[in-house]
């Protein structure tokens, strides 16, 4: 979960006025549709399953760790004990019972969502540029995003968990 | 830098290096009318060949799962990592190929100097892959032809600046006896060329600033790194000039003909850690 922040005061005559926004992106593996990660990998440990899905062989990856240089959603970590990567299976075995992903499940507020990606765009549309996402012309991200308000204007933008989201 | 990064700190540096001395003793072996000289050739052969053979112990290391290394050339089609672990091997195995056989069976001379010829370009091709492999769309750093340039930069000095050092210590009589012999010059030149490269390479190639967002950008390189680096390479310099130009005083310290050598290897050491220090994606 990204914690994004910006903004700043901006002085009108005698006032000054708050221009500050906040919002956070909450992100795992978005199965992209042209994966670079997949593209990268040495030993074809990751592949696409029939629904979309990436997944990481376990029997072929040899933690080289070049997939987790790849991917600008930072999505692949390597799992020190067994030495290989890891990564977000979409709950693939949940869903093929016909329950949703975990977090899906999880989140509170009910912001998370799984489903057909054409049928996501319809609902949501797409703002897949906003910060701090890469451009997705590099993987075509099967992502959606019914953005914050704030996010559509232009800041300077940061993520201010940074320690938190790197050590998590 | 991750910690595991060094082991390719030091692969990277040691196989362009060996890379470098297969191409700079080409001078030597395709040398006509020399008295002397397989012995700089051979230990050129024997040098490159241990070197490779450390280099792909440390790419090793690089690896949490070494075991499964079995499958690194499946993607041959689509992934660099494959292309380059290709080349390392052959790379490798030509250099054995060429360092052993002599023991083995006496090849005829225009065949076995084919076959330096041929471990040579292998080498640069080695050189390509290993670029290319950090050339990654989403890695703005690295995303530029300034990492090839670098990459075959460090080929170019360390090889000619360690091949000078062989042919003033055990090169043929005329290379040690006259340090302005052409085969020094040339080398010499290449090693300035090389310099020229890389200072341009950093002051005016260098990428600029990536399109799109960066959650995290890099932590600027310490200055004790900078300071290394760009004070190593000064250093190796000065004294490459100053061997030259004392060449005859320096008789019995033969040895310090291969100071330049070390200096610019750590101040490419230094530059190449700099370089993985200098990683983030584009986005996340």
């Amino acid at each position: 979960m990204y914690e994004v922040t910006g903004g700043e005061w901006i002085q009108q005559n005698d006032t000054w006025i708050s221009d500050i926004g906040a919002y956070n992106v909450s992100l795992a593996c978005n199965h992209c549709q042209d994966p670079i990660c997949m593209k990268s990998c040495p030993n074809k440990a990751l592949y696409k399953t029939e629904e979309g899905i990436v997944l990481v062989d376990e029997t072929k990856c040899m933690g080289c760790r070049y997939c987790e240089w790849a991917c600008p959603y930072d999505a692949l970590a390597l799992d020190k004990e067994k030495g290989i990567m890891t990564k977000c299976t979409l709950c693939y075995d949940y869903l093929a019972e016909g329950k949703d992903p975990a977090c899906v499940a999880a989140c509170p507020m009910r912001v998370l969502e799984v489903g057909d990606l054409d049928d996501l765009l319809k609902k949501y549309g797409s703002h897949d540029n906003i910060y701090p996402l890469p451009p997705a012309h590099h993987t075509k991200p099967s992502l959606v995003i019914n953005q914050h308000p704030s996010a559509a204007s232009s800041k300077n933008w940061e993520i201010i968990n940074k320690e938190e989201v790197k050590n998590a | 830098m991750h910690s595991t990064e060094w082991s390719l700190v030091f692969f990277t540096t040691i196989s362009q290096l060996a890379t470098g001395i297969m191409l700079f003793v080409l001078l030597f072996v395709f040398a006509k009318r020399q008295q002397g000289g397989p012995k700089l050739k051979q230990t050129a052969l024997y040098i490159s060949a241990g070197l490779m053979f450390i280099a792909l112990i440390l790419s090793f290391l690089h690896l949490n799962n070494p075991l499964h290394s079995i499958y690194a050339l499946s993607n041959i089609g689509s992934s660099w990592l494959s292309r380059e672990i290709l080349f390392v091997s052959l790379f490798l195995f030509s250099l054995v190929l060429v360092s052993l056989l002599p023991y083995v069976k006496k090849p005829k001379p225009q065949h076995y100097r084919a076959l330096i010829l041929g471990s040579a370009v292998i080498g640069c091709i080695m050189v390509f892959t290993m670029s290319m492999l950090y050339i990654i769309p989403t890695v703005p750093a690295w995303n530029s032809s300034s990492t090839l340039i670098a990459f075959y930069a460090t080929a170019l000095l360390l090889g000619s600046v360690f091949v000078l050092g062989l042919s003033l210590n055990m090169g043929p009589q005329e290379t040690q006896k006259q340090p302005w012999h052409p085969k020094n010059k040339v080398l010499f030149t290449c090693a300035l060329i090389a310099v020229g490269i890389i200072l341009i390479n950093f002051f005016v190639l260098r990428p600029s600033v990536p399109q799109g967002n960066v959650g995290f950008p890099p932590a600027p390189i310490s200055t004790i790194a900078q300071l290394l680096r760009w004070g190593t390479l000064f250093l190796g310099v000065s004294s490459l000039l100053f061997i030259f130009i004392n060449q005859d005083r320096l008789k019995q310290f033969r040895y310090l003909y291969y100071l330049p050598f070390v200096l610019l290897l750590v101040s490419e050491l230094t530059a190449r850690a700099a370089f993985y220090a200098s990683f983030y994606n584009i986005g996340l």
